[in-house]
């Protein structure tokens, strides 16, 4: 048989009924469309997390207080009052893996100026968070060790505070004033942009640790201390030096559990971008049953081509076509279909993610493979469901055929 | 429409066909079609039907054969078996000299293809599809394909041999019953078969158009293609050159005739509405079916043949 003949026919057969191929078409258009963008919104909210993940800092550990597991992840802190500002200058100091330590402490208070306020976070933090955290300044100069050492009244800011309090013009050398406390401006943050909790990272004011524990929070413990690695190989050393230090600081005895977690930034963006491919792959399931609801759409349209066309298919047997010939050309009907619906789908599922994304502020993320994988896939599925129908088709007797009305 | 005195010479099964290189098919050196014994038994859950009962048929080549019958004859089902459609329950079949009674599925359509070419009653051809593209079709199954411009061409030529080379962008329901007939005769001959087997080739259509086709056939076999054409109309069956009637499974006559011209009954089918007769076809050949009285069978069809060859409208026809 003339092969390039075959989707010449398809092509004919399934202009003959516009209408009908449009219908069936759109079934595999709705599923594909629905993969790609689910896959889109998936792939999309999975990069975002990587990359808020990378902007946690290089290296980066985080200690909490208290046992807790790795599924009930929370990089809010603990209630347990078991980490001290001791803990964290130990670990800067003796354990040479070690870069930085910051005890980090946070209130939710007002900031006032002048006649202005604004509810944010304040964190204490040490000199060398910005450090940690891989934040670099816009303008001014982060505190230094001395400040800490001195319980000194300076703050850093974020963007969030310079727009709302200051509308803008350049706030170092002013003073704000924090549960009464007068605190004077010294530098200001570059731009961070949303946290893996979907938080404003530029929503912060940053004071020296032993001015927010005295002044400020009232609290004795660290909430947290961010603790910076040398390097990503000495990570695991570096854990297990850690976990011996404290325990031994906290005089746990060899049957008692830790009273801390050592999470490093590797667990956390796992953890993180485990419920994102949960969420993605749950998703794409329920899209893959429309796709696959579109296939037996296919395969119904199919059966009553097949039943319609008897007399052509009569005629071709006739003529010297053979089963194969007949089958061959009803697959590649079905297939021409099925990938009409997937260019249809990856147009619509573009389109889609596109708005989605523009609307609810999610990233969105194009893939050339989902895209390819989804032409293969609806091929696929014509090729399964049409397989059916075709072979039916390719089992008829020609004398019965010719004669059926 | 061009009357058969108007068709070309059929350029494509021209004498050339008969030095054929295989010495058995050469007319006077065996037979073209050998059915020996042959039987057919239709068996269903209880009852057996033998359709044919033991046929013994030898067709030359060059032979314009009829086979006559009335219905449940055998005539369709030996017309079945002959362009290997089907095979006989018992007998032999011997196409071109070759065995082809007990042949697989695929074989029998490699047959079909090269060998044989079919016309039928209702014409089969594939609706919102070009007379062209119709008359192409059996040259995309051929086993070595031949390339889109020879495919083009070939079909191109079948379709003027027809006498419809300004018709071949035309769809089926452009065209009246005897082009649409013109057309399948073309696609029956595009892929140059040995045997053409026409089954109640003018059962749908007027009895002018009718002629039109009986006389293609008839050049087409003067040009030294082999014809079987089945018809239960013993008016029809006279354009043949040899008559083989069936009854109840059996060949009950097979006799040589001196052929009708169809371009001579034409011819006077003509002179006979111009003179007003009542009964277009003289010499007795069509008597009694005036083409008021045609339709039957084909009136469904002919609904849809916006451009019949009307002798209802001739002046007097219906007067």
């Amino acid at each position: 048989m003339k092969w390039s003949a075959i989707p010449y026919i398809a092509v004919r057969a399934l202009r003959r009924n516009t209408m009908r191929t449009a219908l069936t078409t759109l079934g595999i258009v709705i599923g594909v469309g629905a993969v790609i963008t689910m896959v889109g919104l998936g792939q999309g909210a999975g990069a975002e997390i990587r990359e808020q993940v990378n902007r946690l800092g290089q290296n980066v550990v985080l200690i909490f207080p208290g046992e807790r597991s790795l599924g009930g992840v929370s990089i809010g802190g603990g209630s347990a009052n078991t980490l001290t500002v001791e803990d964290a200058i130990a670990l800067r100091d003796e354990i040479p893996e070690v870069v930085a330590a910051s005890p980090e402490v946070r209130s939710q208070t007002l900031v006032v100026y002048g006649n202005r306020n604004w509810a944010t976070r304040v964190y204490g933090q040490s000199h060398d968070y910005l450090q940690i955290r891989q934040w670099p300044m816009e303008s001014g100069e982060m505190f230094t060790e001395e400040d800490v050492g001195q319980r000194a009244l300076v703050a850093v800011v974020g963007q969030t505070i310079v727009e709302e309090l200051f509308e803008g013009s350049d706030p170092i050398g002013e003073t704000v004033r924090i549960r009464g406390v007068p605190l004077t401006i010294i530098g200001v943050l570059e731009r961070k942009g949303m946290s893996l909790m979907g938080s404003v990272q530029d929503d912060i004011v940053i004071v020296p640790y032993s001015t927010a524990f005295q002044r400020i929070s009232g609290r004795s413990h660290a909430m947290v201390i961010n603790v910076q690695v040398y390097d990503e190989r000495s990570m695991d050393m570096a854990r297990e030096k850690m976990t011996d230090l404290l325990r031994e600081r906290h005089r746990l005895a060899p049957d008692q559990p830790n009273d801390f977690t050592i999470q490093t930034q590797e667990e956390v963006a796992q953890a993180a971008t485990e419920t994102s491919r949960v969420m993605t792959f749950l998703l794409a399931s329920i899209a893959a049953v429309s796709l696959f609801v579109g296939g037996i759409g296919i395969m119904n349209v199919m059966l009553v081509s097949v039943t319609e066309r008897t007399q052509e298919v009569g005629l071709r047997l006739s003529v010297g076509a053979r089963g194969p010939d007949v089958l061959l050309q009803f697959l590649m009907e079905a297939v021409v279909l099925c990938v009409l619906g997937g260019l249809g789908g990856i147009l619509i599922g573009l389109v889609a993610t596109e708005v989605i994304a523009t609307y609810a502020g999610w990233p969105a993320l194009f893939s050339v493979e989902a895209m390819l994988v989804a032409v293969t896939v609806s091929a696929a599925v014509g090729v399964f469901f049409g397989f059916y129908p075709a072979w039916k088709a390719s089992r008829l007797d020609p004398i019965e055929a010719l004669r059926r009305e | 429409m061009r009357g058969p005195e108007q068709l070309r010479r059929n350029e494509m099964g021209g004498p050339d066909r008969l030095t054929s290189e295989d010495p058995v098919n050469s007319p006077g050196r065996g037979p073209l079609i050998r059915l020996q014994g042959v039987t057919r038994v239709y068996r269903t859950e209880s009852i057996a039907v033998e359709a044919l009962r033991g046929i013994d048929l030898e067709v030359l080549e060059g032979e314009f054969v009829a086979i006559m019958g009335r219905s449940g004859s055998g005539k369709s089902t030996l017309m079945n078996i002959l362009g290997c459609l089907d095979r006989p329950t018992t007998g032999t079949f011997h196409l071109k000299g070759e065995d082809v009674s007990t042949l697989p599925r695929d074989r029998l359509a490699g047959l079909r293809n090269e060998t044989l070419g079919f016309v039928f009653q209702s014409f089969h051809l594939l609706a919102r599809t070009s007379a062209l593209e119709n008359v192409e079709l059996p040259l995309l199954y051929r086993a070595k394909p031949l390339g889109w411009k020879e495919i083009h061409a070939r079909a191109k030529k079948a379709l003027e041999t027809v006498g419809l080379e300004d018709r071949m962008h035309h769809n089926p329901n452009e065209l009246s019953g005897g082009q649409k007939q013109r057309v399948a005769i073309a696609r029956a001959l595009v892929t140059n078969p040995r045997v053409l087997l026409a089954d109640e080739p003018t059962g749908n259509l007027d009895s002018r158009t009718g002629l039109e086709i009986l006389g293609t056939l008839q050049e087409l076999n003067q040009d030294g293609l082999t014809i079987l054409m089945v018809t239960h109309e013993p008016e029809i069956a006279r354009f043949a050159q040899r008559i083989v009637t069936l009854r109840d499974g059996h060949i009950i006559s097979d006799r040589r005739i001196q052929p009708n011209s169809a371009v001579k009954a034409l011819g006077e089918w003509r002179e006979d509405v111009e003179g007003e007769d009542p009964e277009p076809l003289g010499g007795g050949d069509v008597a009694g079916r005036g083409p008021e009285h045609r339709g039957g069978a084909g009136e469904a069809e002919e609904t849809e043949n916006g451009a019949q060859p009307a002798p209802v409208s001739a002046p007097g026809g219906l007067s």
